[in-house]
């Protein structure tokens, strides 16, 4: 409606709303007649704004028993509280309305009860809601339910903290993700109520358990946002550190952000520096090289990294556990330095499961570039990485992407300071921060910041992109800043100093003077940095000379003018200290050097000259301009080294060089008591020049000397005395009897020549000299001549101007708050330094999964709101008081958790076994607890289960090592299919498969439904579905789809997804449960290098009830492969047999059929159960329904039958076992749907260890399915061991690269 | 974490005010920053409103907190934190606080609109922040809790009594999808794609183009029943640089395959933004701009005198390409901004086509210019006053045009599938190639 604002000025506009909302109380039902404008006009909601009204109306319709009066009311206090009025009074009114069935009255009344409720007069009234809101605790509605917890945690009244605790632990394990998102929300809120230790222990407990357990992305970001503001003890982490970095992308990007700042702070924390990488070296190179043209102070290359972390040993301290020791070449040293080789040999300690880790080969640093080469590579690569550290840094960065700037910008904080700076990983860190520097002003301005911190130590990743840092029209001020200072800092070779050099030639002719004066800066820098630079036949220096000359003589700006003066006399001093003292003879055809020497002295005379008399020696052109003082001083200082100058330039340039002089020095003394402090210091300078050089009259130069010795200010004094000093000693002073007596015995100065001349190289500096000694120096020295002159005219390095000074660099991080208002705020936190080693990889070992399908809230995916969630028994008591918690003594794992809840809370205080993580020792008391209030059957079953077996029981799994963690596992798993298949080609498989478990949406109804299907169709007990922390393989084998032989080249491989990753990519192509979903992967194998176009993939038949197939691949060219997914839904088909599926395969070459088969191993479900249930499910199955086949495998390889069974087959297992058992047998359960319903397949494989004899005994209910199964089984088990000629061993070698 | 939310009129009226953490401050961060503002149009003479809050550097720092602040539209967005907190954060946060506010009330927001509808604004609010971490953001999961204010909504509303909270709250926000709406239903479905690509250029006064940039972004507008999966195809995907993407692209498809696979969110969205590859060739434009600006010396007795002349006109020949060229090449929708100097009193100008709107106040003369054929170039005219000296400076003139069905960089779609759904939509791309920050100088 406010397309057409209303055109009344505010009175009238009020007085016709108020007309307007007579009107609308008057006659309720007035909507009669057409008039929708007024209609309009008096449902908006801006007379809230302008009216008053009465306090006591405002009540009464608090009152009412209209709900529509209610919230008229409602709004009324808004609108105030809007305006800034305090209507707390009305709170009491308020309060009755929380209980409204009406949702947008109880949300008005929710934001007016959190604003007014820590108001002192409030406090007791507010606690009459609360019965209503553990009413919404209880509702149906997750939406319901989660306001409700938001405003209850929100209000500050200290009596309810306790049910504010019981209501947030509640909602903590709610079936809901979005319940359980905002109870991870209200820790930080119930956190700021009070500093109570244990209260504090209990929150981090909660957050923890979330962490750990939970597998909603939703979930996971709000508990790492509140672990942020309760703790900064990154330990706590390592438990979800793995399932953050795989879940990351699929985060909301609020939450990304919060991940990779603590992940961050991790990384540091446990792993080990990745050393230099290669954009680094060069980038170190690229400053020195020109650095080292100013000649002076070249930068110190950052401490080494192994050298400072060595300090820090890492906290962890493991119990030693099977690790090779190995000794490994290091490389400590940067490639270019010219330091000798302090490459060592020193040990490492490798542990036995990193294959990749072993050292590549000692690579040999003494020779030359070859070696170097090589090391590159090796330097770019993460492979030396410990792999969780490359797991972070790989599943972050596909995050550059985002479209949130602040995700960019923390990716890219995270690559910079815990990243390997390898040149792609830089490059795309330069790309993603110039893409989006290019957005809204205030973005623009953060991200210009951070580009001005990172240009300074990695240029190369901005060089490209020179061109976009020149200033546009609409830049604001702030941005043209720092614009200046990044190009500035890219300004390094011919080229681009060129290219900033013509810009900021336009730039000085700007609007903005603070702009104009930066640019000049910037130009004295460039020109300072590049002073002995010949380009083009042009000295840079001398080329910036006669620009800034231009402008002294062109501009009526005083402050620019003196800018440019102060930098023209910059100019000069560099080019001086780089061309060894030379002046004015240097190569300068167009004397552009004189012509500035002579306009400062012009302009110097006229400013001197400037109080009333005429000079009539000068052309008074510039006493227009006022010069700022520090320009005086700059043109002082440049005609005193000019006009002392031996080589008598400066009579020869000016014909009257004594007239200028004798001017100059008249003027000096007749004005020196107004002039600024920092013309004093130079007027005395040049005096005491002029007296050194001693062919001048002596009296005005001592004139001002004395002068300076009497002046107000303590440094011109000092300085004036300390000069005056050393002329004493050394030439003496003819008017000054008391000091040229004391010249004469030389002594009442006390200055020795050196120390004289160790205070003159620090002269610049303006200190104090030492005062002098009261005494007598026992051994008077003179100066010589000599000695003074070295220490008043000795060259000195112009200031330096860097861009972002030295000492910023390295305080903040960028892109943090800090470092954008250049102080520490609170909260910030430096990261904290590498540790010395890698942490050992089994710290962050998923916690176990017994734990996840045991805890009462299991189904973590569900969302389906479950109408009666609550029964309200012991779940309030789940995470327990310490009395409440009875954990069964039994259990080995519960001695340290029996330990109560609130020693949990400050266990960080004490903990009776250092080697555990703190953590795991939370964690392990919620699930004590959980397991034994737990009210199902099944719980309590598992809780057995981990008192009973060591394998599965052990909740520490710092200590133990029995299952492979899942990515390893994974990682493992498909290694060996790359080298079966002998596929070379990497693009496609660990990442796209990490990438895919978390890209595409997670399947949240689907494991679900399952579940219930098997509960509802199962005859045993529920199981758990198998999560996804599950150790079993995510894909299956490859097999093949097409031959090249036949298909013109075109190879196309297929393999089976599995469990989630299946479910998850069924999903995302609307395919409903019984759908398999199969990865094709098609590859160029043309002999003759052509490109093979117009790949499509089309089914023939009728037995699948529906397929997604591939979109058609445009090209493919040679070497190049492409992935695409094809989901087939059975139906009800028969799935006791293979199905043979049709498919043709069109490319432009040909069409060619490829026929499949799915075999009856990739159609089973996994399924979860425990050896009771197995066995009792075995006995009742026999005769037909029972296979037992044998087979032989080499007695090395029974290690390995386990994996290929869980490879070859979609098993789940029994115990959540993980390999062979003691007695060499594995047990696995799967279902089948059958158009009978879902039948269970119950396998047992039993090998002999020392024979490699085994046996396959399959049970089920389906005869042909069980001999299928058996029959598919030993030939998996005997291709992977036997025929696969040790694949399973090879595998390990071959690398992955994502 | 953010304490504290304020929205202001550009007059420095508080509209909203939200504290999200308990906080001691109340009000005197939004009163400090409108001071700010203050001061700084005072150091600033010949500006206004809305050039002076230009140069407000985005941070502030008043005592312990820090202010946060951002434009949008007519309406500043105020929040303050106390702590350590990405700031980037923080702004993309009051930038989608700004584009909520759009799609629900219309653009531009302004402070009438936030007005009339302040309890939505409020209840937005409630549900976007939870104690000052973003909770729910995305447009299609808030309007299922929220239904944003329609003309027909309201005089419902009235008639009915309903009020736009939906009373049963729906169960789709918490979906693995939170950026599309469960149960989206259309009789018509259709898709429509924008290519947007925008030229940034820096030309020098003898119309050399001294820096260029393209920057692309795709826009869509998704009317599709369902649970649509669609993939989207380029022609020639090379071409794409560097690019950010809607959470609802699927990352890995790109990275392997380079189509664009989505299941989109229910209306109007931006799918994705796109740097082009750094060509090697500098990129002409389809505009050209010179002008012309003399002012009296001392010499000729004109001191205090000056002249004015912009010429604008297309370039027959550039680095657009027209996929499928219909009829003759047009620049629509020029607007020729000229900020002249200070010392300018008065300026007089004319033009040969479009209207030229001259402000006094900050000296900015905005000319606009419907549509410029091939044939003739446009002009404007004029004299100026000038007080004291001929200026030094000389302003860059900004440029805004576009045109449509033409692309630079030559991307273009070669299909958009939609699997998972039984129908046929309807499938719109059009591409538009138009200015983003496009400076010409003068001097």
């Amino acid at each position: 409606m406010s397309s057409t604002p209303s055109p009344l000025p505010n009175p009238l506009a009020s007085l016709a709303s108020t007309i307007q909302s007579t009107l609308n109380s008057s006659s309720p039902g007035g909507m009669t007649g057409g008039a929708t404008m007024s209609t309009m006009s008096w449902n908006g909601e801006a007379h809230y704004f302008e009216e008053s009204i009465t306090p006591t109306t405002v009540r009464t319709m608090l009152s009412s028993t209209h709900v529509e009066e209610k919230i008229k009311g409602s709004k009324w206090l808004l609108a105030m509280m809007s305006k800034g009025r305090d209507v707390h009074t009305f709170f009491p009114y308020c309060v009755k309305n929380v209980s409204s069935p009406s949702v947008l009255l109880k949300k008005l009344t929710y934001i007016y009860l959190i604003h007014y409720s820590s108001h002192p007069e409030n406090r007791s009234t507010s606690l009459l809601a609360i019965n209503s809101f553990q009413k919404d605790l209880m509702a149906t509605n997750q939406l319901i339910r989660a306001l409700a917890l938001r405003v209850l945690c929100s209000l500050k009244v200290h009596d309810i903290l306790q049910i504010q605790l019981l209501a947030l632990k509640k909602c903590a394990s709610d079936t809901s993700p979005y319940v359980r998102k905002c109870a991870a929300n209200a820790v930080p809120k119930l956190r700021h109520f009070s500093n109570d230790e244990n209260f504090v222990g209990t929150l981090l407990g909660i957050t923890i358990k979330l962490l750990n357990t939970d597998q909603s992305t939703m979930v996971l970001g709000s508990a790492v946002t509140a672990f942020i503001e309760l703790s900064q003890d990154y330990e706590l982490l390592h438990g979800s550190f793995r399932k953050l970095c795989e879940l990351l992308a699929d985060m909301d990007e609020w939450s990304q952000v919060s991940v990779l700042g603590v992940l961050a702070g991790y990384a540091r924390r446990f792993f080990k520096s990745p050393g230099k990488g290669r954009a680094e070296v060069i980038d170190d190179e690229k400053r020195r090289g020109r650095v080292s043209d100013m000649n002076f102070v070249p930068p110190t290359p950052t401490a080494n990294p192994n050298t400072t972390s060595s300090q820090n040993p890492s906290p962890i301290t493991l119990p030693p556990r099977e690790r090779k020791k190995i000794k490994r070449r290091v490389i400590r040293k940067a490639f270019y330095s010219d330091e000798s080789d302090e490459s060592s040999e020193e040990s490492v300690y490798v542990s036995s499961d990193d294959d990749h880790l072993q050292p590549q080969n000692p690579t040999n640093t003494t020779t030359g570039t070859k070696a170097t080469t090589s090391n590159y590579e090796t330097m770019d690569s993460d492979e030396h990485l410990c792999p969780d550290h490359r797991l972070l840094l790989r599943s972050s960065l596909p995050l550059l992407r985002s479209r949130n700037s602040g995700v960019v910008l923390a990716v890219c904080s995270l690559h910079y300071y815990c990243g390997v700076s390898s040149i792609p990983s830089r490059q795309a860190i330069g790309k993603a921060l110039v893409r989006i520097h290019r957005d809204r002003r205030e973005i623009s301005y953060v991200v210009l910041q951070a580009i001005r911190f990172l240009v300074v130590p990695a240029p190369s990743a901005f060089t490209p992109f020179l061109n976009e840092f020149f200033v546009k029209a609409d830049d604001p001020g702030f941005a043209r800043l720092a614009k200046l200072d990044i190009l500035t800092a890219l300004a390094l070779n011919h080229q681009s100093v060129d290219a900033v050099l013509r810009e900021l030639r336009t730039y000085i002719r700007h609007d903005d003077k603070i702009f104009v004066k930066a640019s000049i800066r910037a130009v004295g820098r460039v020109a300072g940095q590049f002073c002995r630079s010949v380009f083009n036949g042009e000295n840079v220096a001398i080329n910036c000379l006669s620009g800034l000359g231009v402008l002294v003589v062109a501009s009526r700006h005083g402050e620019v003018v003196g800018e440019a003066v102060c930098e023209c006399r910059r100019i000069l001093q560099a080019v001086k200290l780089g061309g060894g003292g030379e002046w004015f003879d240097h190569g300068d055809p167009e004397n552009v050097r004189t012509e500035i020497l002579r306009r400062m002295l012009l302009l110097l005379l006229s400013h001197l000259g400037d109080d009333g008399e005429d000079e009539d020696i000068l052309q008074n052109a510039y006493s227009e301009v006022e010069l700022p003082n520090s320009a005086v001083a700059s043109c002082l200082w440049v005609f005193g080294e000019w006009a002392t100058h031996p080589s008598g330039d400066f009579d020869t340039v000016t014909k009257n060089g004594d007239g200028y002089r004798e001017e100059v020095l008249r003027l000096l003394a007749k004005n020196f008591p107004s002039f600024d402090s920092e013309v004093k210091l130079q007027a005395i300078h040049v005096a005491s020049k002029f007296l050194l050089q001693g062919e001048t009259n002596k009296e005005l130069p001592e004139y001002v000397l004395n002068m300076g010795c009497l002046d107000v200010d303590h440094d011109v004094r000092d300085r004036a005395r300390f000069e005056s000093g050393i002329l004493r000693s050394s030439i003496g002073l003819t008017s000054d009897d008391a000091s040229s007596s004391s010249s004469t015995n030389g002594g009442d100065t006390g200055l020795t020549t050196a120390s004289l001349l160790n205070m003159g190289e620090d002269e610049s500096s303006e200190t104090t000299p030492p005062p002098a000694a009261p005494t007598p120096s026992p051994v008077p020295k003179s100066l010589s001549r000599e000695d003074a002159v070295s220490i008043i005219t000795s060259l000195k390095p112009p200031p330096m101007t860097a861009p972002v000074k030295p000492e910023d660099v390295n305080s903040f991080r960028f892109g943090t708050l800090s470092a954008l208002v250049g102080q520490k705020a609170d909260g910030y936190a430096d990261l904290p330094d590498w540790a010395a080693e890698d942490s050992p990889s089994e710290l962050r070992d998923p916690v176990k999964e017994d734990e996840i399908t045991s805890d009462p809230f299991g189904g973590v995916f569900g969302t389906v709101d479950n109408p009666a969630p609550y029964k309200d028994n012991g779940v309030g008591n789940t995470y327990g008081d310490s009395s409440s918690s009875n954990s069964d003594s039994d259990s080995d794992s519960s001695s340290s958790s029996s330990s109560n809840s609130s020693s949990s809370s400050s266990s960080s205080s004490d903990s009776e076994d250092d080697a555990k993580p703190k953590v795991q020792k939370l964690i392990d008391d919620e699930s004590e607890s959980e397991s034994s209030s737990g009210d199902d059957s099944d719980s309590s079953d598992s809780s057995d289960d981990e008192g009973g077996g060591d394998k599965t029981g052990s909740l520490l799994p710092g200590l133990t090592h029995d299952p492979p963690p899942t990515a390893d596992l994974l990682l493992a798993g498909f290694e060996k299919q790359a080298a079966v298949s002998n596929n070379t080609n990497n693009n496609n498989n660990l990442s796209s498969d990490f990438a895919d478990m978390v890209m595409a949406p997670v399947p949240v109804t689907i494991p679900q439904q399952q579940q219930q299907q098997q509960k509802q169709q199962n005859p045993f007990p529920p199981a758990a579905p198998v999560q996804n922390v599950s150790p079993l393989p995510t894909i299956s084998k490859i097999r093949e789809f097409l031959r090249p032989a036949i298909a013109g080249g075109l190879s196309i491989t297929h393999r089976f997804l599995r469990n989630l990753t299946n479910t998850t990519a069924a999903s995302a192509m609307g395919l409903s449960v019984n759908t398999q979903v199969l990865e094709l992967t098609f590859k160029n194998e043309r002999d003759d290098g052509g490109s093979i176009r117009r790949v499509r993939v089309l089914y023939r038949g009728s037995v699948l009830k529906k397929t997604v197939l591939p979109i058609e691949i445009p090209t493919i060219k040679p070497g190049e492969s492409a992935v695409a997914r094809l989901g087939l839904d059975f139906g009800t088909a028969n799935a006791a047999r293979d199905v043979v599926i049709k498919f043709d395969v069109k490319t432009d070459r040909g069409s060619y059929s490829a026929d499949f088969m799915v075999p009856l191993e990739e159609r089973l479900s996994p399924l979860t159960l425990n050896s009771k249930i197995f066995e009792k499910e075995c006995k009742t199955l026999g005769g037909f329904q029972k296979t037992k086949l044998g087979f032989d495998v080499r007695a090395g390889q029974v290690g390995g039958v386990w994996e290929q069974c869980v490879l070859c087959a979609n098993l789940g297992t029994v115990d959540g076992g993980s390999s062979l058992d003691s007695s060499g047998t594995a047990k696995f359960a799967s279902t089948m749907n059958s158009p009978g319903g879902i039948e269970r397949m119950l396998v047992s494989v039993t090998v002999n260890g020392n024979t490699g004899l085994g046996e396959i005994i399959v049970h089920s209910d389906n005869a042909i399915a069980c001999s299928s199964l058996a029959g598919g089984l030993k030939a998996g088990i005997l291709e992977g061991l036997v025929g696969g000629g040790g694949g399973g061993g090879g595998g390990g070698g071959a690398t992955v690269d994502l | 974490m953010i304490t504290s939310l304020f929205i202001l009129s550009l007059g420095g009226e508080v509209l909203i005010e939200r504290h999200l953490r308990p906080s001691s401050s109340g009000r005197t961060a939004a009163d400090f920053f409108w001071a700010q503002c203050q001061s700084g149009s005072e150091n600033n003479v010949n500006s206004t409103s809305s050039e002076n809050y230009k140069n407000i550097p985005p941070i502030l720092q008043m005592g312990s907190t820090y202010i946060i602040s951002s434009f949008r539209d007519s309406l500043i967005f105020l929040c303050t934190t106390a702590t350590e907190h990405p700031p980037l954060l923080c702004i993309e946060f009051l930038h989608r606080l700004a584009s909520t506010f759009s799609d629900y009330f219309g653009t531009p927001v302004d402070d009438e609109l936030i007005k009339e509808n302040f309890s939505t604004v409020y209840m937005l609010l409630e549900e976007m922040n939870d104690y000052g971490n973003p909770l729910t953001t995305e447009p299609n999961a808030l309007q299922s809790m929220i239904i944003p204010p329609t003309v027909l909504g309201k005089i419902q509303q009235v008639i009915s009594g309903t009020n736009n909270v939906k009373e049963s709250l729906p169960d789709g926000t918490v979906s693995n999808m939170p950026w599309r709406r469960a149960g989206v239903k259309y009789a018509q479905n259709e898709i429509y794609v924008d290519l947007v690509e925008e030229i940034d250029a820096i030309v020098d006064v003898n119309g050399q183009v001294i820096s260029s940039d393209i920057n692309g972004s795709i826009q869509c507008q998704s009317k599709l029943s369902g649970v649509p999966d669609l993939t989207l195809t380029f022609r020639d995907p090379d071409v794409i640089d560097d690019c950010s993407f809607h959470p609802c692209i699927r990352y890995n498809r790109y990275d392997n395959e380079k189509v664009i696979s989505f299941v989109p969110p229910d209306g109007n969205f931006e799918l994705m933004r796109y740097r082009v590859k750094n060509m090697s060739r500098v990129i002409t434009p389809p505009i050209f701009c010179t002008p012309q600006l003399s002012f009296g010396g001392e010499g000729d007795g004109k001191r205090g005198e000056g002249r004015i002349s912009v010429l604008v006109g297309l370039k027959t020949v550039s680095s657009l390409i027209f996929p499928n060229q219909k009829g003759p090449m047009i620049l629509e929708d020029v607007v020729v901004t000229v900020t002249f100097p200070r010392v300018v009193r008065t300026a007089n100008l004319t033009a040969n086509a479009g209207s030229v709107l001259y402000d006094e106040a900050t000296k900015i003369a905005k000319w606009r210019i419907p549509k410029i054929g091939g044939q003739k170039n446009v002009q404007l005219t004029g004299s100026m006053v000038v007080k004291g000296h001929r200026p030094e400076e000389c302003p860059p003139i900004q440029l805004e045009w576009k045109i449509p069905m033409a692309s630079v960089s030559g991307l273009s779609v070669s299909g958009l599938s939609v699997v998972n759904e039984a129908y046929k939509p309807y499938k719109g791309v059009r591409t538009i190639t138009k200015s983003g920050k496009f400076t010409v100088r003068c001097s």
